[in-house]
């Protein structure tokens, strides 16, 4: 094994480690798959946005796949899915995918008056959570998994924010087809990076007590990337 | 083998067909294979609706699978199709309305769709230059792409959703695979097949641009794929009047596919 490929949104790409403005904040050394490539040993690639929706995480996952077939044998992928809400449409304006969280555009889009625009039509227009998001976010789930069965790649899933509790555990059509072996803490209480951070109290810089909301902090990506290394031991 | 699960758009519904249900290749298919035939082609319909109709029909018959042959006719990438929410179907003309109802039921539209598929789902034909399908038209001023250049459905560039497509199948070809269901892959019309859709100003696709020119087919494994595609099989002067295979070509194209599945799958 050579590589470590992890695709995810915030909760994986080490967003509200470091406060430093002067660079950015995102803590690429300490973050939990800095960490969990130092321990298996091998090569970190970390492809996760913050803000990026499970749309994203799969499609830029696959287009890895395209450019780097000889590399598929020593690669171990750890995907690290995001809110079920968040999805990607197309900006013809922009030529290219604009991400959507909780019905807005995200980070650095956010400024971007066509951007907003187009999301705003989207939303009022065509959004439908049950039909169009949660399904076809099930629906890439089994695709992913399935893709790196049937080509014997390694890989291991897990929630950055609660996909299990709130998707898949609601969807029981679907749970049939999904594989919990290869799911980090897939039947645990604690089954997700955001419940860990909060178990340990280990909170980034833009955590807000009023509103109950941020980023796991140092102690949260040691302790998940030492979970993550066990659980890969053990697969 | 019980079942023949086929899908695609109107090649495989047996459009301009006088009795679709009676003359479409998947009947004959499905009487070579000695299976029901399940066919749930709709005139119009993207890659997008293809491949999430197939997953319906996976996590609702998950005691059927290993009985079931899926057919699947690729479509042209850059259809698409997007929901329309109730508020905002609300807004469009309510003649608009019931024509769309109305146009399903009028031409071959399985019986078991639901009410939600008819009302809320809308599919695109070529891109944001095209048109509405099953609309039975242009598209509408609110279709277009604004004077801001806000494009309503959503469509990328062709080479996009070429892409698009071919993460579908290596979705489905995956699935497949690893479950052992058979299934089989052809396109319903080369990119070329777009011509008769096309205006006079629009430019034609050339052969790097198929979606066979894309390094994401690459992971696809090909030998499920029947290269040769329905509309070009039946040639100019074996078409219905509205531009697809005729009752002949249906029943060869059935013979086709038939010693195609044996090829792969053996007896």
């Amino acid at each position: 094994m050579k590589y470590l490929y992890v695709n995810g949104c915030s909760m994986s790409d080490g967003t509200c480690l470091v406060d430093d403005p002067t660079v950015d904040d995102i803590g690429y050394d300490i973050r939990w798959s800095k960490l969990l490539s130092d321990k298996l040993g091998v090569k970190e690639i970390n492809e996760g946005e913050h803000g990026g929706s499970n749309d994203r995480i799969v499609r830029m996952t696959i287009d890895w796949c395209v450019n780097n077939k000889d590399k598929l044998t020593d690669t171990i992928f750890v995907v690290c899915w995001t809110c079920p809400d968040r999805f990607e449409i197309w900006s013809e304006y922009y030529k290219r995918y604009i991400q959507i969280s909780t019905g807005h555009t995200t980070h650095d889009d956010v400024d971007l008056g066509m951007a907003n625009k187009l999301v705003k039509s989207f939303i009022i227009n065509h959004f439908n959570l049950s039909e169009r998001i949660k399904k076809h976010f099930i629906n890439n789930v089994i695709f992913l998994q399935s893709f790196f069965k049937s080509n014997n790649i390694k890989y291991i899933f897990c929630d950055g924010e609660p996909v299990i509790d709130n998707l898949v555990g609601k969807y029981k059509k679907y749970k049939f087809f999904i594989d919990g072996e290869n799911w980090w803490n897939y039947n645990d209480k604690i089954n997700c990076f955001d419940k860990l951070a909060r178990e340990l109290n280990s909170f980034g810089i833009d955590w807000s007590p009023e509103d109950n909301h941020g980023h796991p902090g140092v102690e949260a990506h040691k302790y998940f990337a030492n979970e993550l290394y066990k659980f890969i031991e053990k697969e | 083998m019980k079942y023949l699960y086929t899908i695609g758009c109107s090649y495989s519904e047996g459009h301009g067909l006088d009795d679709p249900e009676k003359e479409r290749y998947s009947k004959f298919l499905a009487e070579k294979l000695g299976c029901e035939d399940l066919n749930r082609a709709l005139g119009g319909a993207s890659n997008q609706r293809i491949f999430r109709k197939i997953f319906e029909y996976i996590v609702d018959n998950p005691d059927k699978l290993t009985e079931t042959m899926f057919v699947i006719q690729v479509t042209y990438p850059l259809r698409n199709e997007v929901t329309i929410n109730s508020a905002y179907s609300n807004f469009i003309v309510e003649d608009e309305q019931k024509k769309l109802v109305y146009t399903g039921e009028d031409s071959g539209v399985p019986t078991e769709l639901s009410s939600n598929e008819r009302d809320y789902w809308v599919h695109s034909q070529v891109g944001n230059e095209g048109k509405i399908t099953r609309w039975g038209g242009a598209w509408e001023e609110w279709q277009k792409p604004d004077s801001e250049g806000r494009n309503l459905m959503y469509i990328p560039k062709e080479e996009t959703m070429q892409d698009v497509t071919w993460r579908w199948l290596i979705s489905l070809q995956s699935f497949f695979k690893l479950n052992n269901i058979k299934y089989i892959f052809f396109q319903g019309s080369s990119d070329y097949g777009l011509e008769h859709h096309l205006d006079a100003n629009q430019s034609y696709i050339r052969d790097d641009q198929t979606i066979w020119s894309r390094p994401i087919h690459k992971l696809c494994d090909t030998k499920y794929f029947y290269t040769e595609t329905f509309y070009q099989y039946a040639g100019e002067d074996r078409l219905t009047k509205c531009k697809h295979p005729n009752a002949e070509v249906q029943v060869e194209w059935a013979d086709k596919l038939y010693n195609f599945i044996k090829e792969v799958y053996g007896d």
